[in-house]
C-alpha cells in the first residue's frame, strides 16, 4: 500500500490558490535568481524577469482560447542547399526538459499561420505582444481553462524558441504560443506537449511495506546528503550536495575520445637534438651503427636517427661484406654541450 | 560463498559511428583505432589470462550497437591494420632513436611489444573482428555483454517522438542479436538518460535490467528504502541499478581520482605532438596534422608543465596499490551498509570503458588487480552481474525512478543548451517523416525498401548523442556539425524522393556505401 504522507505538490497548489500571486512570486523570485545565469541563456534571447511577472488567475483573461489555426502540414520542398530548413512549415511548440527547474521549447510557423497573424497585427488596435502562456497542469487532463495557473511570458515569434524558468520541480506544464491583443484578448497559435519537470529532492510518498527504518540516514549513505553527515542534517543541504556532485565535472558526462583537448602548452621553451646517419652501402652489406644493425633500401641508401643526450659519445659504424669478408668502419666523436 | 555484499563492474564501451570510405584517412577514425589498442585489446588479454587461469570473474560491459557495428566493418578493420602496422614500425624506429636514453628506450621496447601483440590478438586470435573475443567471455559466463540506444540517441530528448525511442531500442536489441547470438538481457541506457515511463518500451523488447545515476534511484517514487543499495522494480517489472557515487567518485574524480596519481602516464605528452616533424610525418594524419600516436614517455609528475619520465613498474605499483584501496574501502562500505539495511548491499560502479587505458594507461592493469583481488581474496565483496544479482535477489521495491543522466548537474542541459539545441527541431522533424514513411510503405521491396532503410539509418545516425556533446564540450565541433547536417539532408531527399516516386538510384548506393550501418534494418518499427 502507498500512502501519501505530506505531499508536497498539493501544498503548492494550495498555496497558489489561496496566497493568489504575491506569495508564489517571491518564491518564484528566489528560484530565478538562483537558477537563471544569463551565460546559460543563448545569445540572442531576450532576457525576461519573473519578478514583474504577475501570476495570473485562470480567469483573468476571459475566456480561454477559441481559435485553433488550421495546421497544414505542407513540407517545404528539398532543396541541394547545404542548409537545413529554416521552416518545416508546420505550426507547433514543443517543450523539452532541461532540468527540474528549466524548459527548452521550440517553435515553427507555417505560411498560413504567418498570414493569420499578420491578419491579427493589422486589424487589432493598439500593441499586440507574442507570449508563451505557461499552464501548469500538474494531475490535469488539461482542456485549455482548468489549468492550477497560467502566467505569460513576452517572446519574440522569430526567436523561434526559447528556454523557460519554470522554477518547480515535478509539476506537469504545457505552454501555449499565442498573441495578446491590447484588450487581454489571447490568440492561440499553438499548444505544446505536456512536459513534468524532474524531481530534484527525494519522494514525499512512502511505501509501508518498504519502509527504511531511517530514510535519511540511507539517503545519506547513498550520497544524498554527502557522506558523513548526520541524520538531523536538513533536506535542502542534501540538495545542495547533491547539486555539487552532480555539477562536479570529470566525474559524470565522460567520454574520453569526444571531450579530448590538448594542454595549454603556455610559454614553454623546449630544446632536443637529433643526429642522423646517413650514407650508401652495398645491398648485401652488413652496416652497424654503435652496434645496432641497420636496414639498407633497396636504393643501397641507409640512415638512422638517435636522440642526441649531453655529453661526448664516440659511436662506431662499421660496413660488413659477407661474400668478400671485407669489413670497414669509422668512428664518430660526437659532443653536446648546452650551457 | 557468503559474502557480504555485491560489486557490480560496468565498463560503458561506445563510440560514435565514424566511417568515411570516401577519404583515405580519417581523423576521427583514429578514436576508435586508439581504443582498439589501448583500451579494447588489452581489456580482452585481461579477460583471457584470467579464462586460462580460471579466475571466475564477473564483469558488466555495454557494447554500444555503433561500435560493435564499426568493430566488425570491414573496411575499418583493414585500416586498423594499416594503422597498428604503422605503429609496429614507429615503436621500431623509436627504439633505435632512443639508444641513449635507457628509460625512453625501454619504453619503446614497451609500445612496440604492445603494438605487435595488438596485431596478434586482432587479426591471428580473432579474425579481425573482436566482437567475438566479447562474445566468448559471454559464452563462458563471466561477461554480462549489454547493449544501449542503437545509435547512443539521448531518449529524454526523444520524448515527443517515441517512436524513435522505441526504434533506438528495438534496433539494438536486433543488432545484439546478430553480434551477440541471444537476446540483450540489459541495456545502457545512452548518457544513463531515463524519462519516467521508457522502461515499458524497455519491457516491450524483452529487456531485464537497466542502470541509472544515483539521483534517479534516490528521487523515485515511492522513496526507495535501500537507497542506492539495491536494485528497483520499474511499475513494468524492469530492473533499474543506480550508480554509487562512492566508488565512481574514487575513480572519476579529477581531483581526488586514482587516474591523476603523478606516478601514472602522463595522457598529454605524446610523441606525435612532441618530435621533429619530418620524422613524425608518416605516422601522424595524412594532411600532416600533429595528432595523438599512443607512444608516450612521461608520467604526470605533478601539477606543472615539467614531467619525468615515465617508469613501468612504479606504474604498475601503483595500479596494484591503488586496486587495493579501492577494495579495502569497497569491503568498508559493504560492511557498515550491511549493519545499516539489513540486507546485502549492491554498489554498482560504472564506469567509461574508454577511460581505462586510454586516458588512464593503467587502468586496465588496476581493473585486473581489483578483479583478482575480489575474486581470490575478499571474505566481503562478490562480484555480480545485474542477472545473477537477480536471480539471488529476486524480491526488490517498486519504484518509478527519477527523471535523470549522469551527464554535468545530472538532467538534459549537456545535450539541450546554447551550442546544440538548434538541432531537435530537425530530429524530430526527421522522426515524425519517418514514422509517415513507414505508415504509408508497410511493405516494399527493391529500391523503394533500401531507401525506406536507408532513411531510418540516416535518421538514427543524426541522433547519435555524440554530436550534441561535441558542439558542448567544443572540440571537433565543425564535424558534428556537419554529420548532423549531412544526416538529416540526406534524410529529407529520401523522403522527397520517395514521396515523389523519383528515387535517384547512383545517389542512394553511394549514402548506402557511407552510411552502412545496421545492414538489417527494420524501418517498420517506426510505424
Amino acid at each position: 500500500m502507498k500512502k501519501r504522507k505530506i505531499s508536497s505538490s498539493s501544498s503548492i497548489s494550495k498555496k497558489s490558490a489561496s496566497a493568489g500571486g504575491k506569495k508564489k512570486k517571491s518564491s518564484a523570485s528566489s528560484l530565478t535568481r538562483k537558477h537563471s545565469p544569463a551565460a546559460k541563456r543563448s545569445p540572442g534571447r531576450q532576457d525576461y524577469s519573473r519578478d514583474t511577472k504577475p501570476y495570473y488567475e485562470p480567469t483573468f483573461h476571459g475566456k480561454p482560447p477559441e481559435f485553433q489555426p488550421e495546421v497544414k502540414p505542407a513540407p517545404a520542398p528539398y532543396t541541394p542547399s547545404y542548409d537545413l530548413p529554416s521552416s518545416y512549415n508546420k505550426t507547433k511548440i514543443v517543450l523539452l526538459v532541461r532540468d527540474p527547474y528549466w524548459v527548452y521549447s521550440y517553435w515553427d510557423i507555417s505560411g498560413d499561420t504567418y498570414q493569420w497573424i499578420e491578419g491579427i497585427r493589422r486589424d487589432v488596435q493598439g500593441k499586440v505582444r507574442t507570449v508563451l502562456r505557461v499552464y501548469d497542469v500538474t494531475d490535469i487532463d488539461f482542456n485549455g481553462s482548468n489549468a492550477h495557473r497560467y502566467y505569460d511570458i513576452d517572446c519574440h515569434l522569430d526567436a523561434k524558441n526559447w528556454y523557460i524558468d519554470l522554477g518547480t520541480p515535478d509539476r506537469a506544464y504545457i505552454v501555449d504560443l499565442g498573441l495578446i491583443d491590447g484588450n487581454g484578448k489571447f490568440y492561440l497559435i499553438a499548444r505544446s506537449n505536456v512536459v513534468r519537470t524532474p524531481r530534484d529532492g527525494p519522494s514525499d510518498i512512502v511505501d509501508e511495506a518498504w519502509m527504511a527504518a531511517d530514510f535519511e540516514e540511507i539517503y545519506a549513505l547513498s550520497g544524498g546528503f554527502g557522506i558523513g553527515l548526520s541524520s538531523g542534517e536538513m533536506k535542502a543541504r542534501g540538495k545542495r550536495i547533491m547539486k555539487e556532485w552532480l555539477s562536479s565535472g570529470g566525474i559524470s558526462s565522460p567520454g574520453f575520445f569526444l571531450k579530448r583537448t590538448f594542454d595549454e602548452k603556455g610559454n614553454t621553451f623546449q630544446i632536443a637534438s637529433e643526429i642522423v646517419f646517413y650514407g650508401k652501402a652495398p645491398q648485401d652489406a652488413q652496416v652497424t651503427v654503435a652496434g645496432k644493425p641497420v636496414v639498407i633500401r633497396k636504393d643501397g641508401t641507409f640512415s638512422i636517427r638517435y636522440f642526441l643526450p649531453d655529453g661526448a659519445q664516440s659511436i662506431p659504424i662499421k660496413m660488413h661484406l659477407p661474400r668478400q669478408g671485407e669489413t670497414k668502419e669509422a668512428i664518430l666523436e660526437v659532443r653536446k654541450e648546452a650551457t | 560463498m557468503d559474502r557480504r555484499g555485491y560489486l557490480l563492474l560496468v565498463l560503458h564501451a561506445h563510440l560514435p559511428y565514424v566511417r568515411h570510405p570516401e577519404y583515405d584517412d580519417f581523423l576521427e577514425e583514429d578514436w576508435l583505432y586508439e581504443a582498439i589498442t589501448e583500451t579494447y585489446i588489452p581489456l580482452i588479454e585481461m579477460m583471457d589470462r584470467f579464462a586460462n587461469e580460471g579466475v571466475p570473474f564477473r564483469l558488466t560491459m555495454s557494447v554500444t550497437p555503433p561500435l560493435a557495428s564499426m568493430l566488425r566493418d570491414g573496411l575499418l578493420q583493414e585500416r586498423y591494420l594499416r594503422h597498428i602496422h604503422k605503429l609496429i614500425e614507429l615503436s621500431a624506429k623509436e627504439i633505435d632513436r632512443t639508444r641513449w636514453q635507457p628509460e625512453f628506450e625501454r619504453l619503446a621496447h614497451h609500445y612496440h611489444q604492445r603494438f605487435r601483440a595488438a596485431r596478434a590478438v586482432f587479426e591471428d586470435q580473432y579474425g579481425r573482428d573482436i566482437t567475438k573475443a566479447f562474445k566468448k567471455f559471454q559464452d563462458m559466463g563471466c561477461l554480462d555483454i549489454i547493449t544501449c540506444g542503437a545509435t547512443h540517441g539521448f531518449f529524454p530528448n526523444m520524448e515527443v517522438v517515441r517512436n524513435s525511442v522505441r526504434a533506438q531500442v528495438k534496433l539494438a536489441k536486433d543488432h545484439y542479436e546478430e553480434v551477440f547470438g541471444r537476446s540483450p538481457q540489459g541495456i545502457w541506457l545512452p548518457e544513463c538518460g531515463y524519462n519516467p515511463g521508457d522502461d515499458k518500451i524497455l519491457k516491450e523488447f524483452g529487456f531485464k535490467y537497466f542502470f541509472v545515476d544515483t539521483h534517479g534511484i534516490l528521487h523515485g517514487v515511492p522513496r526507495p528504502k535501500y537507497g542506492v543499495f539495491a536494485p528497483v522494480f520499474c511499475p513494468s517489472g524492469v530492473a533499474a541499478f543506480g550508480r554509487d557515487i562512492e566508488s565512481s567518485k574514487q575513480v572519476w574524480s579529477a581531483i581526488e581520482g586514482y587516474p591523476g596519481d603523478y606516478e601514472y602516464r602522463e595522457f598529454y605528452r605524446d610523441i606525435g605532438y612532441d618530435l621533429e616533424y619530418d620524422y613524425i610525418k608518416p605516422y601522424i594524419h595524412a594532411d600532416g596534422i600533429r595528432v595523438n600516436t599512443g607512444i608516450k614517455y612521461y608520467r604526470i609528475t605533478g601539477p606543472t608543465n615539467h614531467k619525468e619520465p615515465y617508469s613501468l613498474d612504479r606504474g604498475r605499483e601503483k595500479a596494484a596499490e591503488h586496486a587495493g584501496n579501492f577494495m579495502f574501502n569497497r569491503e568498508r562500505q559493504v560492511d557498515y551498509l550491511n549493519t545499516r539495511l539489513g540486507r546485502k548491499p549492491m554498489i554498482v560502479a560504472p564506469y567509461d570503458a574508454e577511460l581505462f587505458g586510454h586516458w588512464w594507461y593503467e587502468g586496465p592493469q588496476w581493473l585486473e588487480f581489483l578483479i583478482r583481488k575480489v575474486v581470490l581474496n575478499s571474505n566481503v565483496v562478490q562480484l555480480t552481474t545485474a542477472g545473477e544479482y537477480l536471480k539471488e535477489n529476486p524480491r526488490n521495491q517498486v519504484v518509478t525512478p527519477s527523471f535523470s543522466s549522469w551527464g554535468y548537474k545530472g538532467f538534459s542541459e549537456v545535450w539541450l543548451e546554447g551550442s546544440n539545441d538548434w538541432i531537435y527541431r530537425h530530429l524530430h522533424e526527421a522522426s515524425i517523416r519517418m514514422q509517415e514513411l513507414a505508415r504509408a510503405y508497410p511493405g516494399s521491396s527493391g529500391v523503394l525498401e533500401r531507401a525506406l532503410k536507408q532513411a531510418a539509418r540516416e535518421l538514427v545516425l543524426a541522433e547519435s548523442s555524440d554530436w550534441a556533446f561535441i558542439m558542448k564540450t567544443g572540440t571537433v565541433v565543425e564535424y558534428a556539425k556537419k554529420r548532423t547536417k549531412d544526416h538529416i539532408l540526406r534524410f529529407h531527399k529520401l523522403y522527397e524522393d520517395i514521396k515523389g516516386n523519383k528515387i535517384d538510384e547512383r545517389w542512394l548506393s553511394d549514402i548506402e556505401s557511407k552510411d552502412n550501418i545496421f545492414p538489417n534494418i527494420d524501418y517498420r518499427i517506426y510505424a
